[in-house]
């Protein structure tokens, strides 16, 4: 009850006096647990490995989910590695489609993306606006565009789209996300290079006392990244040098494109491996400039280059911006940017408690999300070394790891809630990418984590906490269908919360689409505002929560989502 | 023999010196001191190496005569006199690697040397426990470092110095108790009560004080210890982060100035500086600072990562696999 009558800025300037319905929500009662195997997910990871796992092999794998099949329901692909040492195991991707009864079937042969090499990460993206998310896939070799053709197939168009990824001669491909950089209504594209690993590159190094391991991307060289600019007519031009992006030494790992200084065009953020983080501020002529060191995101507060896996953007204080969280190296602790709205971030990661709290993990996929609903953003991070025998050089840093889920108290500051927060959080595993989801679509959000090596977990979070909820799919007609980029700024109970559609991100991942927004105890949203990629500007007044919404783009309706049930063919 | 052998060197080099032309006198009495140095001869070397000392011509002759010098000045156990060698060494070879290897063994057997003498004299007293405990804590035997603190205090507890250690002790444990943070800050403020001068613990209670974002506080310890030493660059470091987190922007950069003044490759200055300007809306200032933090975090950076692999030989080729590559 203390802070019944605080005052909160809001975006607008005005102070708002946050409602005790607000307050009174609590974190406790929420649990999750790995259902994966109960859902019909077969899936396992296979590594490739042959003995000491080399840097491709611990690489991997990310997971993307969209609704492919327009049924409601969202469905999880998840990337697979390949037989590198000629031992005749055959090992593909996955795409599993959701039936909305809690289970999925493996639908990848029927709709023909099973991958075409070694694979990393995954994105969707509807880039020819015809209401179907395609799928991009990253490789090791060539990158492979899934066009999906509306009726449970897609058709791999790479060759005619021109986006493999190996225009610079890079092959170890890694994040990668969809984003419409000139508002022109198409989903353009940007595919990370990470090091330059080949046949003839070291495999393995020493570490500790002669322990055998897979090296340090500091042994190998960076790799550019490509721009692709959509055609629009089903083909993609590289734009990397144009639009002022191109760097030879880029050790992208995780992608995410977010407008960071409201200005209303998406700027680009890479996070590289013991290389400089990348800001690409949008000149909104097509150009970009890398602004990460005036940002103050460039390096850490202590002068360091991150293993920067995971970024995430969120506005975890709820004051209208986005601030950003990356995750780093064991040891070093993962860190939070606050934006201060005047185009600077400033590291609050003592301050938030994030630092120290995972100083003791490997932190790769996840990011911010409203675990609770309690209106204000937490922070899943999955965990997992990438060192076989990292056991041999100290006895406190483990190859497998249990994940970290942080509760945002709502002070600034983030809680470990890990070891209360349910079955899901006790097994270790080599967790690497993660995407967050409303698979059941009962109104809270559950994380797919893919780990390196083994089954994926599929976290169903137990909600009915009380909190309520309320859920947006947005539709694009003058922007592009997937909406990307357009902001959604949320009033309810005195708080205002903000989201972003956005591809990519987490760790060579890509989240649910859909808006999700935690309301604590409030049963309506009183006021809801949606800045499109297009520059036009919708508001909707008093909405009823608990309650999934389709908006097209428009059109001063909110419609319902539906929901059809899929036959389960376990 | 052995007799023999010298005898027969000391012969050859005694002809070789009056053959060359230019060898003056001095160095023909110096070449032959380094040579007996060289075989053991230390007792008839060390009073002619004294008088060479700072005559001698020609580095390599130098040399010889500086390290037979320590050598057998340390062989003597006098201290005073190999120190002196290590100095005029050092100052006619600076960063000469042979040097800097001598150096740092000759010091660490003059501690050693310390040591044993101060267990031998005073071997109840205060300092032998204070420097067991010190000994202990660099081998990680934290616990029974502290017991010999504590016993430390037990014998004279208004000892000054010790609390610190204490302190510092706590707060260095690899698995610390929830309460770590309250019980050094304990030994700190009882460090202060002794000796208020100590700019350590004035220091270290400004970061717990920082950490627990208890601004005030902080500044007023952080203030205190740049009082009290003013070279302490982490003290003044500790004072603008302390007044960034206190919202007052303008007044962390004098302090942080002064930091960067001080210790201009550290990058953490640098980047705490740009912070402030930024904050302070002295954008192209906080630029020019963000400039400067990349520059001297990739200076530092570059020096690690030489030193890693000049000394571990960086990283170690294994062989390819039998099979084919990744395609």
């Amino acid at each position: 009850m203390r802070a019944i009558c605080a005052g909160v800025l809001s975006t607008s300037g005005l102070a708002l006096t946050i409602s005790a319905a607000f307050l009174l929500s609590t974190p406790a009662g929420i649990q999750f647990e790995d259902v994966a195997k109960k859902a019909g997910i077969q899936f396992t990871h296979f590594k490739g490995s042959h003995g000491i796992s080399t840097i491709l092999e611990e690489a991997g794998p990310g997971v993307c989910v969209a609704d492919f099949d327009g049924d409601g329901y969202q469905d999880i692909y998840f990337v697979n590695g390949r037989d590198l040492y000629g031992g005749g195991i055959q090992v593909r991707n996955a795409l599993y489609r959701n039936n909305g009864d809690g289970t999925f079937t493996d639908v990848t042969l029927k709709a023909g993306v099973p991958g075409t090499a070694y694979g990393l990460g995954c994105v969707w993206g509807d880039y020819d606006n015809d209401g179907h998310p395609d799928l991009y896939v990253t490789q090791y070799g060539k990158n492979v565009l899934y066009r999906n053709n509306g009726d449970g197939t897609f058709t791999d168009v790479t060759q005619k789209a021109h986006v493999d990824g190996t225009d610079f001669g890079t092959v170890f491909h890694t994040g990668a996300t969809f984003f419409d950089y000139d508002r022109d209504g198409y989903l353009d594209l940007y595919a990370g290079g990470y090091v330059n690993f080949g046949p003839g590159s070291q495999r393995t190094c020493i570490i500790g006392t002669n322990v055998e391991a897979s090296c340090r991307p500091a042994v190998y060289k960076g790799t550019p990244a490509v721009l692709y600019h959509n055609n629009r007519d089903g083909t993609f031009t590289n734009v990397t040098k144009a639009a002022k992006m191109f760097q030879p030494n880029g050790k992208n790992l995780s992608v995410a494109a977010a407008d960071y200084d409201t200005d209303g065009w998406p700027d680009l953020f890479v996070a590289n491996d013991g290389v400089d983080v990348y800001l690409y501020h949008n000149q909104h002529d097509g150009t970009f400039k890398d602004v990460a060191l005036t940002t103050g995101i460039a390096l850490t507060a202590n002068g360091n280059a991150m293993a920067a896996m995971c970024m995430s953007l969120g506005d975890y204080d709820n004051d209208g911006l986005l601030d950003l969280y990356i995750s780093d190296w064991q040891g070093a602790g993962d860190h939070i940017w606050h934006n201060d709205g005047e185009g600077f971030l400033e590291e609050v990661s003592d301050r938030t408690g994030i630092a120290a709290q995972t100083q003791n993990v490997l932190s790769f996929g996840g990011g911010f999300f409203d675990y609770d609903n309690d209106g204000r953003l937490d922070l899943f991070i999955a965990n997992g070394h990438v060192y076989q025998d990292v056991e041999k050089t100290a006895a406190n840093i483990h190859y497998k790891q249990i994940n970290s889920l942080f509760h945002n108290d709502g002070n600034g500051r983030f809680s470990d809630v890990t070891a209360n927060s349910g079955p899901g959080f006790t097994v270790p595993h080599l967790g690497r990418g993660a995407a967050f989801l409303d698979f059941d679509n009962d109104g809270f959000l559950d994380i797919v984590v893919a780990n390196n090596g083994d089954p994926p977990l599929l976290l169903r979070n137990s909600g009915a906490n009380g909190n309520h909820f309320v859920n947006f799919k947005l539709v694009g007609t003058r922007s592009n269908r997937d909406a990307m980029g357009a902001r959604i700024k949320l009033i309810s109970g005195g708080i205002a919360q903000i989201r972003e559609i956005a591809g990519g991100g987490s760790y060579l991942s890509q989240s649910d689409l859909r808006a999700h927004f935690g309301l604590g105890r409030e049963t309506r949203v009183e006021r809801m505002e949606i800045s499109w990629p297009s520059g036009r500007r919708q508001t909707f007044r008093d909405i009823p929560a608990d309650r999934f919404y389709v908006i097209e783009e428009g059109k001063d309706e909110l419609r319902s989502q539906n929901f059809k049930l899929q036959a389960s063919k376990r | 023999m052995r007799k023999l052998v010298v005898t027969a060197l000391l012969s050859a080099s005694l002809g070789m010196a009056q053959a060359a032309r230019s060898v003056t006198l001095p160095n023909v009495a110096a070449e032959h001191a380094a040579l007996l140095a060289d075989t053991g001869h230390c007792q008839e070397a060390l009073p002619q190496l004294n008088k060479a000392l700072g005559r001698v011509q020609g580095t390599d002759l130098k040399r010889k005569v500086g390290i037979g010098g320590v050598k057998c000045s340390m062989a003597a156990h006098d201290a005073s006199r190999a120190v002196s060698f290590l100095v005029w060494l050092n100052r006619e070879f600076p960063h000469d690697p042979e040097i800097l290897y001598l150096s740092s063994h000759v010091y660490s057997d003059l501690s050693l040397l310390a040591s044993k003498e101060l267990l031998a004299t005073a071997p109840g007293s205060v300092q032998v426990r204070e420097l067991n405990a010190e000994a202990l804590e660099t081998m990680g035997k934290w616990k029974d470092a502290a017991d010999e603190y504590r016993a430390v205090l037990a014998k004279d507890p208004q000892m000054p110095g010790i609390h610190y250690r204490l302190g510092r002790l706590l707060l260095s444990e690899p698995d610390p108790p929830p309460d770590v943070k309250d019980q050094a800050r304990r030994e700190f403020e009882e460090e202060l009560k002794i000796d208020g001068s100590n700019a350590g613990a004035n220091f270290v209670l400004g970061e717990l004080a920082r950490q627990a974002e208890k601004w005030p506080e902080a500044i007023d310890y952080f203030s205190r210890a740049t009082k009290l030493d003013a070279s302490f660059v982490d003290a003044y470091l500790g004072l603008g982060r302390a007044l960034l987190g206190a919202d007052k922007p303008e007044q962390a950069i004098a302090p942080l100035e002064t930091a960067e003044k001080l210790q201009a490759e550290n990058p953490v200055v640098h980047f705490q500086l740009a912070t402030a300007y930024r904050r302070a809306g002295r954008k192209a200032d906080a630029d020019r600072e963000f400039i400067a933090h990349r520059e001297a975090s990739q200076k530092a950076n570059q020096t690690s990562d030489e030193i890693k692999k000049q000394v571990s030989g960086g990283t170690l080729e294994a062989a390819p696999p039998a099979e084919k590559p990744p395609q």
